[in-house]
């Protein structure tokens, strides 16, 4: 049977536990966090859109996956309600690629900046991660061995 | 270097821009449109008209009946509406192409293309742009010199990515590299397809709109919706988001920087409802 494959947009999350492929694609100043805990078949991605859910608290509770801060709890909250662990868990964080010239504006970079600070007041540890720079990005989760796979997206095709 | 005297050639060869898409895009340059002007040169065309009265029946644009004509679709969403829609249709056929030397997979460009018509045409609303249209267009067609470009960045890409990485724009490779970047080229495909010279500039210019003589509005508007694209990563392909952003057409368009996240919520948001009607 084949494995289902589930596709991520900005604003978007999932967690599985058992057999799934989580995707996300084209991500360009956006972040994808991915988290998986292998020992016991739950993963789970997260697919942001913005930093900071201060400006608009109310669409932070009814989508929160918009934001960095509220879309990292939510995702932390349904892979713990599944079954994963945070000693067991790894993530990786995908993204944030920057606009030249754009500087405080630049939204990558402010994704970035959020998701540090964000895992740093979880105590939560990146172990592996592809951000930065200008090229898009994708990331596959595969469970339930949890195995990330992360590349830039190529200049050109074979 | 290539011969840009081929590249070029390349323009000169192509044939001509069906005659419904030439004569509704030099339309959205026009100030005021008759409906009845509109219907003549659509209605020569029984697949535009089919086309288009599919579209006005879907969710996003259809009313409580159904749209059985041209005239009451002209009546429903106005005569700037449909010319926007005519242009859409008109263009999907060449815009979702895929394009191997830029890494665009079939579709990519066309929704890279139809986010910054999006974008541009939500900042001119916002900043009351007197031809919000004209904008959508602009944005819809700013990239259309890769599709001529395209074949001719096979065996250049390890290349142009080096540029890349080290600190060089997409332009400022492809000039390197080709001799010719996508916004001149695009501008020339324009011309050779008489369009508006409005819309010539916007496309010449949407890399650098201090740079455009005849007026900076269109190329600063279309210069933004490209960067708002880019970051939400809509049709996002192998070049990424290697352009050099100029944040002083913030100040020009009058958007305050705080504004930027809302703008993107917003370009968010019809993207997702252009994608589901095309799902539907």
């Amino acid at each position: 049977m084949s494995v289902p494959i589930i596709e991520l947009r900005p604003s978007q999350f999932e967690v599985v536990r058992g057999s799934a492929q989580l995707y996300a694609s084209r991500i360009g100043g956006t972040c994808a966090l991915a988290i998986s805990d292998p020992t016991h078949g739950v993963g789970g991605l997260l697919h942001w859109l913005l930093p900071a859910e201060e400006s608009d608290p109310e669409r932070a509770e009814r989508t929160p996956a918009l934001f960095a801060e509220s879309g990292i709890r939510a995702l932390l909250e349904a892979y713990r309600t599944a079954g994963g662990t945070i000693d067991h868990a790894h993530l990786a964080l995908v993204g944030g690629a920057s606009l030249r010239g754009a500087g405080a504006l630049d939204l990558g970079s402010r994704n970035l900046l959020a998701a540090r600070r964000t895992l740093d007041l979880l105590g939560l540890k990146i172990h592996a991660e592809a951000v930065g720079g200008v090229f898009a990005r994708e990331i596959r989760l595969d469970l339930p061995t949890g195995r990330f796979l992360i590349r830039e997206l190529p200049l050109g095709k074979p | 270097m290539k011969d840009i005297r081929r590249i070029l050639e390349r323009v000169r060869d192509l044939p001509p821009a069906p005659i419904v898409m030439s004569q509704v895009v030099r339309m959205v340059d026009e100030p005021d449109v008759g409906a009845a002007e509109l219907v003549k040169v659509i209605e020569k065309d029984v697949g535009v008209v089919a086309n288009l009265l599919r579209v006005c029946n879907t969710p996003q644009y259809a009313g409580t009946r159904r749209v059985a004509t041209l005239q009451e679709a002209i009546n429903r969403l106005g005569t700037r509406t449909l010319l926007q829609l005519v242009v859409l249709g008109e263009t999907h056929s060449f815009l979702k192409q895929e394009l191997k030397g830029y890494g665009y997979s079939s579709g990519d460009l066309w929704w890279h293309s139809l986010g910054v018509a999006e974008a541009s045409r939500l900042l001119a609303q916002a900043i009351h742009h007197e031809n919000a249209a004209l904008a959508f267009t602009g944005g819809l067609l700013h990239d259309l010199g890769k599709i001529v470009l395209d074949v001719f960045l096979a065996g250049e890409q390890r290349e142009i990515r080096r540029l890349i990485s080290e600190g060089a724009s997409l332009s400022e490779a492809e000039s390197l590299v080709l001799g010719v970047e996508h916004a001149e080229l695009g501008a020339r495909v324009a011309e050779h397809w008489q369009f508006p010279e409005s819309l010539c500039g916007t496309i010449r210019f949407h890399h650098q709109p201090f740079a455009a003589p005849n007026g900076v509005d269109l190329a600063a508007l279309v210069h933004l919706g490209d960067a708002l694209t880019h970051w939400l990563g809509i049709g996002l392909g192998g070049p990424g988001l290697a352009s050099q952003f100029d944040p002083r057409v913030l100040d020009h368009l009058g958007i305050e920087s705080g504004e930027v996240d809302r703008l993107l919520i917003l370009l968010s948001e019809r993207i997702d409802q252009s994608n589901s009607e095309l799902a539907a």
